[in-house]
């Protein structure tokens, strides 16, 4: 039927096994809902047209040897359904019979008799009361699969686990004791019709013999089968209620289960994404701890570099010392001890920049903005780059091909620089500039540099830039700007080498002062992502005193 | 360009005769006719239908189209049939037997056999087409006395492509994917559906195969049919199934979407059909048929279902197990169920057919 091949599926098979599998239920079916349905439409007059099938019979060959009373053999041998089927007064009857071989006493009769009505005892529980009592192991019967009930009976007297245990039991025996109410109403039913007509048979001939003056018995015969058919009635009904009260409660465990179910797949998914969210949190941390030793190895590198450094001046130190012990010291050699004393902070200055200044690359992109002036005035070479640092602004001039020299203090900076192929010497800044003749220098740069001078030192300096600025030479200073008042109060600080902030203003009348002219102020690098909106007096003071421009470029020239 | 009016009695949402109006009024409209609907009584917006009383200024010459469906009782509608003077159309639906309503409604029950006997009268007046639902609708218009020549087979326009397309109700999916076993009949509960039948066959499944599993009664419940509604649900309560059927009564587009996502099978238990819309709306789904194969289902279901000649309950429960257990079988069935929708019951497809048979008999429109 299906062109699909791996699909394929031949309906008429697939019909006919459905149809042999139908049958083969069927002919195993004690009870046919057909039939009731039939009985209840028939009854109440109706709806002849709705019924699926014609009525069939209640199953009567499943049961043909129900009759009213039991065809029972005697035996060494039982199986449990074998007495189990009986019912009522038979089954109590048959029972003695069976385990014990003899006719049941009237009080042991009675007995079981009422609590099998009364529902206090199963069929079950009275066998293995009979088959255990002493005179039931005397005759030792054997009746197959009776002793697992007397192991559950011993079970259920433990605590808790006893009470469970029977619970459980309950819910497994569910559907076998359906099929025992089913069985137990088709028996019934059977068995009422078997009586109906046994009446019929007699009626036909005992009414036939009957004359009107009999009327009287006839009447006793029709009220007796009225009566019987209530009776029917009756326990039709009272199985009714007993089997919706089992379905109802097979329902419940039916909607516990699937709960059951929906919640324990709920918590394997929470705790699925428990440990995903753990082993996400785990592999973040693993970065981390990555990124930090990388961080680690970095600075124990130049830890060691330092090291090595501080013990050569060490060594220095002690060799002179070593060799003038005797006699006092000599000038020069007071110069180099104060020399070392001062490098005695690089590394400490080293770290302070790596802290606060920001990345190479930051500088670097600052740093460009000063390319034009040197452009501007036609500079390419003899430019000195007074403290030059790590050299980024080295860097800078040598990528933009002007050819550079940078002077630093710290040793462990040059260092720096020499490695990334800059060309940078160890020198301090006056001492340096003296060293060069007039009219020599094209240009002089200081990149935060003027902030760490006392008032003179910085006046010679000065001094230096305009004796040996060539004419049309440029000066380039940067430093923090105070008028930023974040800068001035606190971040200017965070180097506690700095000496003094120098207002821009201050810094041009010195500029002017020492000589050099058309001085201007640069400022730069406004932290544009924290300005206020707005056009109002509060925005403007507010971004001008907290949010302008952290630090300024100053340019002078000589003529 | 014609003028085209579509007459029935009752027009309303969510009912297979208005669907096919509407469908017809659809493509007759697209291919560029004025087209209006009329009735007695409707439920759509009042601007799109006009009372059938309008109907005589709406004709005005000999070749206007006037295309009357019938599905029950209406003097009306055979007068006017009678009155106009332009070319005429039936649609057959098929009648429902009064017989179903006996007991439940009178009322019904009159105005189907009317219907019956409205066929006989209609059949004979020689109209120029006479359209039917499925080919057993077709087999009673013959019999009934309508020519071979003007008497051919257009099976109803119907949303299932639209509910094919439509957002399911997410609420009733979560709810109802629980673990049970679900099964699906939709379609108005009326006498003729066979609810009973349905109910026992439930019933036989639950107590057979699988106690953890329920049954969506999905369709609308009037009043008119109250003793009905009321006897279906003592007949699930006296086998005890009552706490797993689901009676929804009238559900939305993508209510009705999530019945069908949710279920493991359609069951299909009517005891009289003229085509079976729901039947079409399973196929298109891809849902599983197991049906009984009265009136015109074997037809509609052909090779898409499991559709038992008989009424027994036991081959309806086996089946179902059957579908449930062997999941590539309940697929195999899907995936014929969806080919034969397209192929034969899809809007496209009834239109080709719709526009064949106008052809045939000199109609062109």
């Amino acid at each position: 039927m299906n062109e699909n091949g791996n699909q394929a599926l031949d309906l008429a098979q697939l019909m006919a096994r459905i149809r042999e599998d139908a049958e083969k239920r069927k002919s195993n079916s004690p009870v046919d809902a057909s039939a009731i349905l039939t009985d209840l439409l028939k009854t109440e007059g109706r709806f002849a047209t709705s019924i699926s099938s014609s009525a069939t019979s209640l199953g009567a060959s499943s049961f043909p040897a129900l009759a009213l009373e039991s065809e029972f053999e005697a035996r060494e041998h039982y199986q449990l359904e074998d007495l189990l089927v009986l019912n009522d007064e038979a089954f109590v009857r048959n029972a003695y019979r069976a385990i014990l071989k003899r006719e049941p006493d009237d009080s042991g009769f009675a007995k079981y008799l009422e609590n099998l009505r009364d529902g206090r005892r199963s069929k079950v529980d009275i066998l293995t009361s009979l088959r255990f009592s002493p005179e039931g192991r005397l005759r030792d019967v054997k009746v197959s699969r009776l002793d697992r009930p007397l192991l559950f009976k011993k079970l259920y007297n433990v605590p808790v686990l006893g009470y469970l245990i029977e619970r459980l039991v309950g819910i497994i025996r569910l559907p076998a004791l359906i099929t025992d109410h089913r069985r137990l109403e088709a028996h019934l039913t059977a068995r009422y019709e078997h009586l109906a007509a046994q009446i019929n048979v007699r009626d036909a001939s005992f009414f036939s013999r009957l004359d009107e003056s009999d009327a009287n018995l006839s009447e006793r015969l029709v009220k007796a089968i009225a009566e019987l058919s209530e009776l029917y009635k009756k326990v039709a009904d009272l199985h009714h209620q007993q089997l919706k009260a089992l379905i109802r409660e097979q329902h419940e465990i039916n909607e516990d289960r699937n709960r059951l179910k929906a919640d324990i797949s709920a918590q394997l998914d929470a705790i699925q994404d428990q440990f995903k969210r753990q082993a996400a949190a785990q592999e973040s941390q693993a970065a981390e701890l990555h990124e930090l030793s990388t961080k680690m190895d970095t600075s124990l590198q130049k830890s060691r570099m330092e090291l090595v450094l501080q013990e050569r001046r060490l060594s220095l130190l002690l060799e002179e010392a070593r060799k003038r012990l005797p006699q006092p010291f000599e000038p020069d050699q007071m110069q180099i001890l104060s020399t070392e004393k001062d490098h005695l902070l690089d590394s400490l200055y080293c770290s302070l920049e790596d802290q606060f200044r920001g990345t190479r690359e930051d500088i670097k992109e600052k740093a460009r903005s000063y390319l034009p002036m040197l452009r501007d005035a036609s500079i390419t070479t003899d430019i000195v780059d007074i403290g030059c640092g790590r050299g980024e602004w080295l860097e800078v001039l040598k990528e933009a091909g002007l050819a550079a020299r940078g002077i630093d203090i710290s040793r462990v900076m040059i260092e720096d620089c020499q490695r990334r192929g800059l060309p940078a010497a160890a020198g301090e800044a006056i001492t340096y500039l003296r060293s060069q003749a007039d009219n020599s220098l094209s240009a002089i740069t200081a990149f935060h540099f003027v902030e760490h001078l006392p008032l003179e030192t910085l006046i010679s300096f000065l001094d230096e830039i305009a004796r040996t600025l060539k004419p049309g030479g440029v000066v380039i200073l940067e430093t923090p700007n105070p008028e930023n008042i974040l800068v001035g109060a606190c971040n200017f600080y965070l180097d506690p080498t700095h000496k003094n902030p120098i207002p821009s203003q201050t810094m041009q009348f010195l500029l002017e002062s020492r000589g050099l002219c058309r001085v201007e102020v640069l400022k730069s690098y406004p932290m544009t992502s924290a300005i206020l909106k707005g056009d109002d007096e509060v925005a403007k003071f507010v971004n001008h005193y907290f949010f302008g421009p952290m630090d300024y470029g100053i340019l002078g020239r000589k003529v | 360009m014609a003028r085209i009016a579509i007459l029935t009695p009752t027009i309303a949402s969510a009912d297979a005769v208005s669907n096919d109006v509407l469908g017809m009024r659809r493509i007759l409209r697209a291919r560029g006719h004025e087209v209006q609907m009329f009735a007695e009584d409707w439920s759509l917006d009042g601007r799109q239908v006009q009372h059938y009383l309008a109907i005589n200024s709406f004709m005005q010459d000999s070749d206007d189209v006037l295309i009357y469906h019938h599905s029950i009782g209406w003097d009306t509608g055979v007068d006017i049939l009678r009155e106009v003077n332009c070319r005429t159309i039936i649609k057959y639906h098929n009648v429902t037997p009064a017989e179903f309503f006996e007991g439940i409604s009178p009322h019904y029950q009159n105005l189907c056999k009317q219907g019956r006997s409205q066929l006989q009268v209609i059949a004979r007046a020689g109209h120029d087409l006479y359209l039917a639902a499925s080919a057993y609708n077709m087999h009673e218009l013959r019999a009934a006395g309508t020519s071979r020549s003007s008497t051919f087979v257009v099976p109803p326009f119907n949303n299932a492509d639209r509910l094919y397309a439509t957002e399911p109700d997410l609420d009733l999916v979560d709810k109802y994917t629980d673990g049970k076993t679900n099964l699906l009949m939709v379609g108005g509960v009326r006498p003729n559906k066979g609810h009973v039948a349905l109910i026992e066959a439930f019933a036989n499944y639950f107590y057979q195969f699988d106690c953890n599993s329920r049954l969506f009664i999905v369709g609308p419940e009037g009043p008119a049919f109250e003793t009905y509604s009321k006897l279906i649900r003592e007949v699930a309560e006296l086998l005890c199934v009552d706490l797993s059927i689901v009676f929804t009564g009238e559900v939305s587009e993508s209510a009705l979407k999530a019945y069908y996502l949710v279920s493991n099978a359609f069951l299909m238990t009517s005891e009289h059909e003229g085509f079976g819309v729901p039947l079409v709306e399973a196929m298109a789904m891809k849902l599983p048929i197991v049906a009984y194969g009265g009136a015109a289902i074997s037809e509609t279901v052909g090779n898409a279902g499991l559709v038992w000649p008989e009424r027994d309950p036991f081959l309806m429960a086996e089946s179902v197990d059957h579908l449930v257990r062997n999941e590539s079988a309940g697929v195999a069935l899907g995936i014929a169920g969806r080919r034969r929708y397209e192929n034969m019951f899809s809007n496209r497809s009834s239109e080709s057919q719709f526009l064949a048979a106008l052809h045939q008999t000199g109609l062109d429109l």
